[in-house]
């Protein structure tokens, strides 16, 4: 016998024209066939975009803000209903915990011994207001509120020591004062004393309601007022390096009071990813099964179409095979027909599915992420879905006979 | 006479016939049925061999059998002096895609795509470059006049003008042998005459035409005339 084993090598890139012509050769149903992967990937990549875009904001948020805050209270006495626990030297104390940045100490005073009033202002002079808050801070809480001034100066440890008769206001509570300039050293009474303002803050970065306050300096409050009072706890604010939060936390309570550690209530702060994935778990879950239920009707829908047009076509096929094709050549082009309907489906889809995470994105005025292997991903899932779903059908096209070109067709 | 002796013989005839039968269904079963039996004939290398009968005589059959698209149940078929009849589906493949082509009744064009596009076809399996395809194709398309139809969907063309684009495409890949199952059956009598024409004019360059047809007129063309009547064939001229 002198059969050659090897067979003729043909164009391979000629079975995939072959393909792309058929496919373009039946345009919308292709594009048909194509959207139930379209669908599948663009849910998946829109699932996949938006939970790590809602994650990276959570981060952001929680690692510029509560990540990088402890804060301490203190345990209430009930033998001692006057007294205050933090020590004087709490903020130095607490400054030599590795990863701190700034600590202070602040309590709200009552509302009885807190009688507002303006003095030197025009018009409201003299009155009582009780829409004011008075609240005793230290120079360091200021730090880690990050306050600044619109006009003036904060308190600084000196003006804090000195248990000056300083205050210092936000600037809601400035315009309803009508406090506009400092040159004039308007005083603000509170409980009968008088208080120069010293400052006007526009923002802070934490505790926002210190701009709804008139903020005293701690020392001063503590010799004109005493101990913070019952229901008026006092708060030790800590700020931390970046990551540092549990550490500090857990060496806080001995630091300010060795002998006493027990008198602290130390909250760490919250542990972003927990916190994150806590809420976005379970939707990410059924969003994930809902894409992965698109992309098996995606693929039902290839195979289904990939197996009507290989039916569809017999006597073509027969005719492949009369002139010379093998039926590997034959599975390749059903299988090439059906891999760039997923192909191109899956790279839609994830256009649709990146589009969709920018929109949103966009209204929420978040920072878009989009996994970079989402990208890439989607096509090649695309295609992987449609190879699988391709499988039977160019089975059945490679089965199909020479002789059904001799059949009377078209 | 051994097969290389034979391979490397330059005038053999295309076909040796030796007692080749077809039985569709198993010889047991009492449905089963021998369309064609101890056929037994020479077809001459070059020669214009026509295939008459009445219709469910065993042209086809006898036809698939020549095209190796379908295999004897019983005897050999020796094309070009190699046996066929046990080979390897591969091996009958391979023969197909370089030495023989076929033009069918039904045309078998791809109706969406362009008359170009079709005749390319018939030289892919046969290992043919893509520009050579195209370049056989171009010049296939001039020999059977349809030059102007290059760029044209086959939706678009004639009856006629469909047999000559799949005329066109059969002779893409230079076979020696062309097997035509009722090349004029979808035509009307002009256009068959003009495409019997063509294939006589094809065949005057040395391919073996080997054409099947009910048409006893169109059978009287054909330098080797075989009749076929209840699977028994029959040499006439
Ligand atoms: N696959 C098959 N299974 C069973 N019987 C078949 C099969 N193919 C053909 N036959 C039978 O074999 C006989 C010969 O068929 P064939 O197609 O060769 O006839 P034909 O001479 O080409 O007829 P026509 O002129 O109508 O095309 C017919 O009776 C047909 O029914
Ligand atoms: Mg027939």
């Amino acid at each position: 016998m002198r059969e050659r084993a090897k067979g003729i090598s043909i164009d391979k890139l000629g079975l995939v024209d072959e393909a792309v012509a058929s496919l373009a050769a039946k345009r919308l149903r292709s594009v048909l066939t194509a959207a139930g992967t379209v669908l599948g990937v663009g849910v998946l990549i829109t699932v996949v975009g938006l939970t790590s875009t809602a994650r990276a904001q959570i981060d952001q948020r929680f690692n510029a803000l509560s990540a990088t805050e402890v804060t301490v209270s203190q345990v209430a006495d009930p033998v001692t209903v006057r007294s205050l626990a933090f020590p004087p030297a709490f903020e130095q104390r607490v400054q030599q915990i590795d990863g701190v940045e700034q600590a202070g100490l602040v309590w709200q005073l009552p509302q009885e011994t807190s009688a507002v009033s303006p003095t030197q202002v025009l018009g409201v002079s003299g009155q009582r207001d009780s829409g004011v808050g008075v609240m005793a801070v230290s120079a360091g809480a200021l730090n880690v509120a990050r306050a600044r001034v619109r006009e003036g100066k904060l308190f600084d440890p000196i003006v804090d020591r000195a248990e000056a008769r300083v205050a210092l206001i936000g600037s809601l509570v400035a315009d309803r004062y009508g406090i506009h300039h400092l040159e004039s050293s308007p005083a603000i009474t509170v409980n009968g004393t008088s208080f120069t303002v010293i400052g006007v803050m526009d923002s802070v970065e934490r505790h926002s309601e210190l701009l709804n306050n008139v903020l005293v300096p701690a020392f001063t409050a503590r010799r004109l007022w005493g101990d913070p009072r019952g229901s008026t706890s006092p708060q030790g604010w800590v700020s931390v390096e970046r990551g540092a939060g549990q550490v500090v936390a857990d060496q806080l309570a001995h630091a300010i009071d060795p002998a006493a550690p027990q008198r602290f209530d130390v909250t760490p702060p919250p542990d972003p990813r927990v916190l994150g994935n806590a809420v976005n778990a379970d939707i990410t879950r059924l969003f994930m099964l809902l894409a992965a239920v698109c992309l098996v009707v995606g693929m039902v829908g290839i195979a289904n179409t990939t197996l009507v047009t290989v039916l569809e076509r017999t006597g073509e096929i027969g005719l492949r095979r009369a002139l010379g094709a093998r039926p590997a050549h034959i599975a390749f082009q059903v299988l090439t027909e059906a891999t760039i309907t997923g192909l191109v489906g899956g790279a839609i889809g994830s256009l649709l599915g990146i589009s969709v995470i920018l929109a949103a994105s966009l209204s929420a005025d978040w920072t878009a992420v989009v996994p970079p292997e989402a990208i890439l991903g989607g096509p090649v899932l695309g295609a992987c879905a449609a190879v699988l779903a391709g499988v039977y059908p160019s089975i059945r096209a490679a089965r199909v006979q020479p002789l059904e070109a001799l059949r009377v067709g078209t | 006479m051994t097969t290389s002796e034979s391979l490397v013989r330059p005038h053999g005839p295309a076909y040796r016939i030796q007692g080749a039968g077809r039985r569709f269904g198993d010889a047991s079963s009492p449905t089963s049925f021998e369309a064609l039996r101890d056929a037994a004939f020479d077809i001459p290398s070059g020669s214009l061999t026509t295939i008459a009968g009445p219709s469910g005589s065993g042209k086809s059959t006898l036809l698939s059998l020549l095209g190796l698209i379908d295999r004897p149940t019983s005897g050999e078929i020796v094309v070009d002096g190699v046996p066929t009849a046990t080979a390897s589906d591969k091996f009958r493949t391979q023969l197909r895609a370089t030495k023989m082509s076929f033009v069918f009744q039904s045309f078998h064009l791809m109706s969406s795509r362009s008359v170009l596009e079709n005749v390319m076809l018939g030289g892919l399996y046969s290992g043919l470059s893509r520009a050579a395809r195209m370049e056989r194709a171009a010049d296939r398309l001039a020999r059977v006049g349809l030059e102007s139809k290059a760029r044209k969907t086959v939706a678009t063309l004639s009856g006629g003008e469909k047999q000559r684009a799949a005329i066109a495409r059969a002779l893409v890949a230079d076979p020696q042998i062309l097997l035509c199952d009722e090349p004029t059956g979808n035509l009307d009598s002009k256009n068959s005459g003009a495409i019997v024409e063509l294939l006589v004019e094809l065949q005057s360059g040395g391919l073996t035409l080997v054409m099947v047809t009910h048409d006893p007129s169109i059978a009287r063309v054909g330098s080797v005339q075989l009749r076929v009547k209840d699977g028994e064939v029959r040499r006439d001229a």
